[in-house]
């Protein structure tokens, strides 16, 4: 990418450098309140962004996203309450050690890993990206169609709880996703007589109403949780350079696997540090030390959840598939913003491909700085009262709402999605299928359907076209997976042996 | 954050989910194919509600043996859920949707009572409480009012 470089320069302006430290700010505060996440924030701040420069906007909202997955360390360490899911590898560790007096030196692992992670992620992004996006661009309707198809049985079968849970929840979305003039024909359907459905549902009302209005109602029902805190007034949050170089080999391991996992579609940042946490458990001399405020349970968690981060916006940039529910959202802002993610994304908006990655590093650097320096402060906002930050919040999810198609309709979606997203984490049905589902299932359809009318109605292409085969090999392998497992554990479980 | 979980919500979604499927499966039902297009508008919003409904009664059946066993789904976060005050600020919330949608209160004058009444009620009606409150319900309703109205120019009802 030669024009990556000069590229920068676009952001030696107020506006891009304002919204970098304002997205990225407001990314790590919502990240350190425990009830408010990335996804929320980046659903509310969408229909703001209407009035932006599309740029602008995908620097705010990159921004944010860098800032809302490190916020949560700070929970994490000085409350034992992971801000958001990707940091809750970093509690085991991370809260032992400030309890023991060292609550400054476990920030500063945290915050100096998360850049890193972040860091060695960006490289990645700059020279993968475009080699996928052209791989990308040979892709037909079939290789696409497929390669949804792997997405959403990828996602299904990593999210927690059971397969059928993470099925449902990804074929729910798509039909959500149904409602409307058919994209092919142009025939209306599944609208009940409702002429708002004619248009379908918008896809941020539903966003705000699953992530913001379901986590207000969460937070209402546990509003009398108290936290005790840990003061680091006279701290001094750093990562000494000794460490870096006694970690650099965890730091590099945990931030490949957390970049690798962040390809990957639908697998989310929680995953990252898990995997990157047991990895350095496994080829840590003192594994029995893990969980008791050891430094390389903290770096691992923190370099792999960041990490995903820059690894995620891979797929989206280069083929338009989300690699987690966050970058589901930034897909639906990039549509919002008269733009496709993929391969012509590349070659009609290349000046978005570089601010998004340029927004990417620096805001990974901004982070640094903003933590570095503020994070006693940022801890106090703890302190919010709820009665006082709930409301607000569902005031934010009426104006996002009211702001996309300025009618009541789309609060009313938001409310009924909010409904509908609490009662499915309720009942242990993930979020993130449905999301992934929902922003893939046009781009599903029209693909198939476009394929079937080359190929004359005949299906073969999908097992003709090795690409094709490839993902619908990965796809059926990923459905089979668990009964396989099953299957295993039976036949090696003693006859007498009860079920466990 | 592991959010709470209820035996009852999983039966609830599911019941829902049924119908939902069955609903959109008539309402495709007679749709047909196109003369160049195999599939047509309503194969895919068929196949759909088929498979959302077929899973959706596998687990609707665990959800019914998981109640019976009366256990939660999942740990929840160790303090007592509010129902009580989830379920009023829940009608509180449809009230404020209800009464801008009827059009006799403005944005303004909904959110302000909206923001105040939540708060109130949230912080078990502590009066020390209020003048905060009051700070945010203006801020929220008329400060925001001006900014979307003048400065983004969206209009509000």
């Amino acid at each position: 990418m030669p024009d990556l470089l000069p590229a920068l320069r676009d952001f030696v302006a107020f506006w891009p450098l304002a919204y970098l430290f304002l997205g990225t700010t407001a990314g790590i505060l919502v990240g350190a309140i425990p009830g408010l996440t990335g996804a929320m924030l980046i659903t509310l701040t969408l229909p703001l962004t209407f009035y932006m420069s599309p740029p602008n906007a995908m620097i705010l909202l990159v921004s944010m996203y860098v800032g809302a997955i490190s916020g949560g360390l700070i929970t994490a360490i000085l409350f034992r309450i992971p801000g958001t899911p990707a940091s809750v590898m970093t509690t085991f560790d991370g809260y032992p050690m400030a309890i023991s007096g060292r609550p400054g030196r476990a920030l500063g692992l945290a915050i100096g890993s998360s850049l890193c992670g972040g860091l060695i992620a960006g490289v990645f992004l700059v020279f993968l990206s475009q080699p996928l996006a052209e791989l990308a661009a040979r892709f037909g309707p079939f290789e696409y169609a497929s390669l949804v198809l792997m997405a959403l049985v990828l996602i299904a079968t990593i999210s927690k709880g059971s397969l059928v849970a993470g099925l449902l929840s990804g074929l729910f979305g798509m039909m959500v996703a149904m409602p409307g003039f058919d994209p092919s024909s142009g025939q209306l359907r599944v609208t009940f007589g409702f002429e708002d459905l004619a248009s379908g549902f918008n896809l941020l009302a539903v966003l705000i109403g699953v992530f913001a209005v379901n986590q207000v109602f969460d937070e209402v029902l546990s509003i009398g949780r108290t936290w005790e805190v840990i003061d680091i007034a006279k701290q001094r949050v750093w990562m000494a350079w000794s460490d870096y170089r006694r970690q650099a080999g965890n730091i590099l391991r945990s931030s490949l696997i957390g970049t690798w996992i962040g390809i990957l579609p639908g697998i989310g940042a929680s995953v990252g540090s898990i995997v990157a946490y047991s990895a350095a458990k496994n080829v840590s001399k003192t594994p029995e030390r893990f969980g008791t405020g050891v430094d390389e349970g903290i770096v691992a968690s923190e370099a792999a959840n960041n990490a995903t981060v820059g690894g995620a916006l891979i797929p989206l940039l280069a083929m338009g598939i989300p690699g987690s529910v966050v970058d589901a959202i930034l897909l639906g802002a990039f549509v919002i913003h008269g733009m496709r993610p993929g391969p012509l994304l590349f070659d009609q908006h290349p000046q978005i491909v570089y601010t998004v990655i340029n927004a990417y590093l620096l805001a990974c650097v901004a982070m640094f700085v903003i933590m570095t320096v503020a994070t006693p402060r940022i801890a106090r906002l703890m302190g919010v009262p709820r009665y006082l930050l709930l409301p607000v919040v569902v005031v934010f999810c009426v104006l996002g709402a009211l702001a996309i198609n300025n009618r009541m309709f789309d609060v009313w979606v938001v409310l009924a999605f909010g409904a509908v997203g609490f009662l499915m984490e309720r009942a242990g049905v993930p979020l993130g299928p449905f999301v992934i589902g929902l922003v893939l299932a046009p781009i599903a359809e029209e693909s198939l359907r476009s394929g079937l009318m080359a190929s004359a109605g005949s299906y073969l292409p999908f097992v003709t076209r090795p690409l094709s085969l490839a993902f619908v090999l990965v796809a059926v392998g990923l459905l089979l997976w668990p009964f396989w497992q099953d299957l295993r554990t039976r036949r090696r479980r003693p006859v007498n042996a009860p079920d466990p | 954050m592991v959010p709470h979980a209820f035996p009852w919500s999983r039966v609830l979604l599911t019941v829902g989910l049924i119908v939902v499927s069955v609903a959109m499966y008539a309402s495709v039902a007679g749709m047909g194919r196109g003369i160049y297009e195999p599939l047509g508008a309503g194969a895919l919003p068929r196949l759909l509600s088929v498979s959302v409904g077929g899973l959706a009664c596998v687990l609707l059946l665990q959800g019914l043996r998981d109640w019976q066993r009366a256990g939660p789904l999942e740990v929840n976060t160790g303090e007592r859920p509010q129902f009580l005050l989830a379920a009023l600020s829940c009608m509180l919330t449809l009230g404020y949707a209800a009464v801008m949608t009827m059009g006799g209160v403005g944005f303004r004058a909904a959110t302000f009572a909206y923001v105040l009444t939540l708060g109130l009620l949230l912080s078990r009606w502590r009066v020390r409480t209020l003048p905060a409150l009051l700070l945010a319900a203006g801020i929220m309703s008329f400060g925001v009012h001006y900014l979307f109205t003048r400065v983004l120019v969206v209009d509000l009802p």
